[in-house]
């Protein structure tokens, strides 16, 4: 790079513009450790929340309180990421207002319902697909996209079914769309 | 042997800037220095090129009370690298 002024034949011209392009789009990398993160969260609470009901220990819903802790380990990450991003994809900032419409889109739900108790985690699971199978073609993963559409037949299969059941099935649909894409996403960087 | 191609764009250093920069949505300059292997110094002079013809617009911020330079392309710059590739693109053709 050093050689400056250079004439460049157009081979050269089109073999640089080649490997820039190349250079670019490879350094685009997905944050596996939000998928993790979550999966497990969800996973836990959802679990922990079926024991304590079968066990008729009361206030079982109490192991949901993971989510606000969730939601302040992924501010401090995001934060912290921003610091140390040397550049921004279009890939990557599709996906960050991808995933902020999906935290809106929750938050207005789970806020502002008026839906009984057993529709509301066949309607999450339903927007975790959305995030996810977004995010696996954005980001040309198939596992991601996959994990969604497997949360959507969790989603149907919660439907089907009311009461505590429903939080096995989320529980499912987290370990499948999150925690096994999150591994592979995690492997997948590494390489 | 290139009559029609843009000085500015022809050079190594200034076409891997923008083929970076026209591939993301914007990049700092330690980035630029990482893909293109340039010097600093190198980097800094043609960079300053691409501003002053308003191809590329340079921001320049505080992280960590460190100064940061991003650069992003202009329309204006988008425009001249689509022109670029299209004049490399009718010479192959002629040849």
């Amino acid at each position: 790079m050093e050689n400056e002024e250079k004439k460049l034949t157009q081979e050269e011209s089109l073999r640089i513009i080649h490997e820039m392009i190349s250079a670019a789009k490879n350094d685009v990398k997905s944050d596996s450790f939000i998928f993790l993160l979550w999966g497990w969260l969800v996973f836990i609470a959802s679990v922990t929340q079926f024991i304590l009901e079968v066990m008729n220990i009361e206030n079982g819903s109490m192991a949901w309180l993971l989510m606000p802790l969730g939601g302040i380990i992924t501010a401090i990450h995001f934060f912290r990421q921003t610091k140390k991003e040397k550049v921004k994809t279009h890939v990557s900032e599709f996906l960050k207002y991808t995933w902020i419409a999906f935290g809106a889109a929750m938050a207005v739900i789970m806020f502002f319902h008026q839906w009984g108790a057993s529709q509301i985690l066949p309607i999450i699971m339903t927007l975790y697909g959305i995030g996810l199978f977004i995010s696996g073609g954005a980001l040309k993963f198939t596992p991601l996209i996959l994990g969604g559409i497997f949360c959507w037949l969790c989603a149907i299969a919660a439907f089907q079914i009311e009461g505590i059941y429903q939080l096995l099935i989320i529980a499912s649909a987290v370990f499948g769309g999150y925690i096994v894409p999150g591994y592979l996403l995690q492997m997948n960087n590494k390489k | 042997m290139f009559h029609d191609l843009d000085p500015l764009l022809h050079s190594q250093l200034r076409l891997s800037i923008m083929s970076l920069l026209i591939s993301v949505k914007e990049a700092d300059f330690s980035f630029l220095k990482e893909k293109t292997g340039a010097t600093a110094g190198n980097l800094s002079v043609q960079i300053s090129k691409l501003a002053e013809a308003d191809y590329i617009t340079v921001k320049k911020t505080f992280k960590d009370n460190y100064p940061q330079t991003s650069c992003i392309i202009t329309k204006r710059g988008i425009k001249a690298f689509e022109e670029y590739v299209e004049a490399i693109q009718a010479y192959i053709k002629k040849n």
